[in-house]
């Protein structure tokens, strides 16, 4: 039997990539849409020259915390690995999975915060295409 | 019936006949089981009935649209009637067809495949019926007081404004659509709490079925997806009839703001669409595989990933309104990024079927179209993704082709392929198979000739929306065939509805397991009686029905409980509520039985909607008051199967409470998904009061006062403190102290009064009303958002503390049900703060 892991670790490892990279998403958006809209009149501490390392922060910020939960759900999950023999029980079949879906969704999410951020090093901040 | 309560296993375990026990569980035949009946079977099968009907109103609108443009120049339709058929055909193919079949499937499907009897709420499945039922005729409605609505189904304003859409059409689209889309949050309740805990014991959360997992992210796809619109559309019908200014740009409205939250809801809403198909081919293809599905984990972070990548795409549908380039491009990225769980769940299903050895009938024929027609709407989307394709064909027969592929190869083709796959299960039947073979292929062929054409009109720069195009540019050969193929397509449909009629009457009879299926709902026989499993299944696998014998494990108290649970409860519909993750037994409770109210219900919300479109105010608040009489008899219970000593037996003997008075674990996630909901709506009110607020260079805008703070922030401070006894009454209760229950609720309903009564004189000091410029708008529409919250909080709470104080032989502890206010309460008290620190902080900060 493999020791148990707390369902908190578990729930974070599985959830925080998806919701970080949702409030990276709508943060680093809100900030283009929001700051370039009202003129960067209204935002008191960030001008268009400092967006882009707001953006940045951001970034590292959210990085950070879905790699946390990855890096929990693969020590997790390293742990199912050496433990379980090779029939495993319903309960470490459950917990495999749930960590290897932890593992995977912060991969993914991670990928999609830095594929999300990255035009920012390209393109200028309040550009308009049409 | 048993006359005395049973006390000990034995007497539990008195033998009942199958007579017996489906008596409790048959609903009333006739008009009375119309009209009453709430089981998951029979209301999922009129969804889906209701699905189809709406399917051929809006074939038959596309049809026309055709008939229009198979020539340049054409006078067939004039261009007031196309622009008609053209809001018609989608709204009624994104509303009342698509999201009803979803959930008609889910309703009729998921109970059984996850081996429980019922679904939690089997009168909320009911009243979503009647609600989608309703809410389609109102819109429709329009026809008979020639009042259709030609603005197209996304509505934008200023076209749908009062100035340019003068008639009553915009108002029965709006509000008729705002009914369905109320049935389609109550069916997403439903699904969500079936997928977490009503599951057979042991079917943990690894070895759920993949259709379970795609209804589930759809289930909250719904909530998150739709609550918008319903705030974004009661925003517009307010603008049209009693003139406020949240679009009005004149008045510092925007219709951005229209569009934003039409695409918030309107881009997850194609993959609320589709992610339930997803989880059907994933169904049908391990059966027709005949093996167990590969990737099985990634196809789960896939559904997982789908439904939230889903929700940072909406801005791609305004690539062309003018926003920074730098904003476009995140949602570039999402757009793109949303093609990897897409392209791992179709590389799964390839290889399933590469390894597996293929039974080709005709769900799998219509499973593998659905794989062929799918990519190629997909690669389109990523075309799409881009802006400057984006640019280029925006508008144009390109995008009418994509998103036909994505939504007819996503949806159509999988729901075909389901309702060939589970008609021998719930008709009893076996379905046609040369017609169904020529119904794919009339449907394939017919498909592909009518929208492949598409993407070459589009690029040669065909516009959409228009109603006829010119000679002599190139067009017309591409409409030619493209109206050619809707009638192939308009065959195939005939040829369906011909197999249904003519394999019900005459098909074979079905046996219990056709396809030798491995999911639970094939475990009944057929016909499947009312209760689904008499005797509950216990799940050991991913293929529960393809288990060898010996890999059956079953815990012996789980063993004994599902023994019980054949015989008794012999007087109520019983159901066992199972943990989210391991599927362990957690309770047995009482699912509700059949009842009038919600069709009651449904009406009553039905006629008000039709006095608020003709701005019968008085009648409609009228109606208001006979639906809130309708919830109460809805919820009434007489505690007839109220029996303390038996239920105390029952759970020394076996383990679980017995909870005659319905589910605390059901109860509470009811309570936490309507916050959800709440939340949702509290969250697109705060997104368009920031949205409003960056237009004027001051907030408030010039000219308009400035709302004082100190009396609502007193009425706030109130609100807080309140919190504490309402705590007091939710630890008393579970210390079972009568007194500090009383005390606790008595005290925080007064507070909760005196933050009503200080509010509404703060609101008579205003200097401006709910007409005053946009500010104005969204300032009443906030309040009166936190107001009616919580002044429906204070009936419920003084409501309960008169149950209460009039139960008096009842352990207080039976009345959970004060848990979840108090719940409900705290998210009352966060709006508070979150709605004064916007509207009285917020204009001094921001």
């Amino acid at each position: 039997m493999i020791r148990t892991t707390s369902p908190f670790v578990l729930g974070y490892s599985v959830l925080s990539g998806p919701i970080i990279w949702f409030v990276h998403f709508v943060a680093v958006y809100s900030l283009a849409e929001f700051g370039c809209r009202s003129n960067f009149t209204n935002l008191i501490f960030i001008t268009p020259e400092t967006m882009r390392l707001t953006m940045i922060v951001l970034t590292v910020v959210s990085v950070i915390g879905v790699g946390f939960g990855g890096i929990l759900a693969f020590r997790a999950w390293s742990q199912v690995r050496k433990e379980t023999s090779r029939k495993e029980s319903a309960y470490e079949a459950r917990f495999h999975f749930l960590t290897l879906l932890g593992m995977l969704l912060s991969a993914l999410f991670i990928l999609s915060i830095l594929f999300t951020v990255a035009p920012a090093f390209v393109l200028s901040v309040c550009d308009k295409a049409i | 019936m048993t006359t005395t309560a049973p006390h000990s296993e034995n007497e539990f375990h008195q033998p009942v006949s199958e007579e017996t026990f489906a008596r409790v569980w048959n609903d009333p035949t006739g008009i009375r089981g119309l009209l009453q009946g709430v089981q998951n079977q029979p209301i999922g099968i009129r969804l889906i009935g209701l699905s189809i009907f709406f399917l051929i109103l809006g074939g038959i609108q596309a049809l026309l649209m055709r008939t229009q443009l198979a020539v340049p120049n054409n006078t067939f339709l004039d261009p007031e009637t196309y622009n008609r058929l053209m809001t018609m055909h989608g709204t009624t193919m994104m509303f009342l067809v698509a999201i009803p079949m979803i959930e008609g499937i889910g309703t009729l499907v998921l109970p059984q495949m996850m081996g429980s009897r019922e679904l939690p709420f089997p009168r909320l499945a009911a009243f979503a019926f009647w609600t989608f039922l309703f809410g389609g005729l109102i819109f429709y409605f329009g026809f008979f007081v020639d009042a259709v609505p030609e603005g197209g189904w996304f509505a934008y304003v200023p076209m749908t404004g009062k100035e340019y859409s003068p008639g009553l059409g915009v108002d029965f689209y709006l509000l008729g659509l705002n009914v369905a889309e109320t049935a389609a949050i109550a069916g997403a309740f439903e699904l969500i709490i079936s997928f977490f805990h009503m599951r057979a014991p042991g079917m943990s959360i690894n070895r759920i079925p993949i259709f379970a997992w795609a209804i589930m992210v759809t289930g909250w796809m719904i909530i998150f997806a739709f609550t918008p619109l319903v705030v974004g559309s009661t925003l517009l019908e307010l603008d049209r009839a009693i003139g406020t200014h949240f679009f009005n740009p004149d008045q510092n409205g925007d219709p951005l703001l229209w569009q934003h939250i039409f695409w918030i809801f309107g881009h997850p809403d194609v993959y609320i669409i589709f992610i339930p198909p997803l989880g059907i081919v994933a169904t049908i293809v391990t059966v027709f595989s005949r093996r167990a599905l590969i990737g099985y984990t990634f196809i789960v972070i896939s559904l997982v990933s789908l439904g939230f990548l889903s929700f940072g795409l909406w801005v791609h549908h305004m690539f062309a309104t003018g926003l920074p380039e730098l904003a476009l491009s995140f949602f570039t990225a999402a757009s793109m990024m949303i093609a990897i769980p897409s392209g791992i769940q179709i590389f799964a299903f390839i290889i399933t079927i590469w390894s597996g050895r293929p039974v080709f009938k005709t769900p799998f024929l219509f499973a593998i179209g659905f794989l062929l027609i799918f990519v190629l709407g997909g690669l389109s989307g990523v075309m799409l993704a881009s802006v400057p394709v984006n640019l280029q064909t925006h508008d144009t027969y390109f995008v009418v082709a994509h998103f036909h592929y994505v939504l007819i190869g996503g949806w159509l083709f999988p729901i075909f392929a389901a309702i060939y796959y589970w008609f021998p299960k719930f008709i009893e039947r076996m379905p046609n198979e040369r017609l169904g073979v020529w119904n794919f292929l009339l449907l394939f062929i017919g498909f592909n000739v009518t929208f492949f054409p598409m993407h070459i009109s589009g690029i040669l720069g065909m516009p959409r929306r228009v109603y006829t195009y010119q000679a002599g540019v190139g067009l017309e050969p591409y409409n030619l065939l493209s109206t050619i193929g809707s009638f192939m397509v308009a065959a195939s449909f005939v040829v369906f509805l011909i197999n249904m009629i003519w394999s019900a009457r005459n098909g074979q009879k079905a046996p219990a397991n056709p396809w030798n299926a491995d999911t639970l709902e094939w475990l009944p026989p057929t016909p499947v009686p009312p209760y689904g499993f008499r005797e509950f299944p216990v799940v050991n696998s991913r293929n529960p029905l393809w288990e060898k014998a010996e890999e059956q494990v079953v815990e012996p108290g789980t063993r004994k409980l599902l023994d019980v649970l054949k015989h008794y409860p012999r007087e109520y519909r019983a159901q066992i509520a199972t943990s989210a993750i391991d599927a362990r037994p957690l309770e047995v409770f009482r699912v509700a039985g059949p009842s009038i109210y919600p069709f009651w219900a449904a009406l009553a919300i039905a006629v008000m909607t039709l006095f608020l479109v003709f701005s019968q105010y008085a009648l409609a608040g009228v109606c208001l008051i006979i639906t809130m009489f309708t919830l109460i008899g809805w919820h009434r219970d007489t505690g007839a199967y109220s029996k303390p000593d038996e239920e105390e037996a029952f759970e020394r003997e076996y383990g679980v409470p017995l909870r005659p008075h319905g589910s605390r674990v059901i109860g509470r996630w009811g309570t936490i998904l309507t916050i959800v909901t709440l939340a949702t709506a509290l969250g697109t009110l705060c997104f368009s009061y920031l949205y409003l607020r960056l237009k004027p260079p001051q907030w408030p805008p010039d000219g308009i006062a400035m709302p004082d703070p100190v009396l609502p922030g007193i009425a706030l401070l109130v609100l807080l403190i309140s919190v504490i006894p309402m705590r007091w009454a939710a630890s008393a209760l579970q210390r079972d102290e009568r007194a500090g229950v009383q005390r606790g609720l008595l005290i925080g309903v007064v507070l909760g009064i005196l933050y009503l009564v200080g509010n509404l004189l703060s609101y008579g000091q205003l200097g401006f009303n709910y007409q005053t410029q946009a500010f104005g708008s969204i300032f009443a529409i906030m309040a009166g958002y936190q107001l009616l919250t919580m002044l429906v909080i204070v009936v419920m709470g003084a409501a309960m503390l008169f149950w209460f104080v009039r139960a008096t032989h009842e352990r207080p502890s039976r009345h959970q049900a004060i848990t979840d206010l108090v719940l409900f309460w705290y998210y009352a008290v966060a709006a508070g703060v979150v709605t004064y620190a916007l509207l009285y902080i917020g204009p001094i900060v921001i």
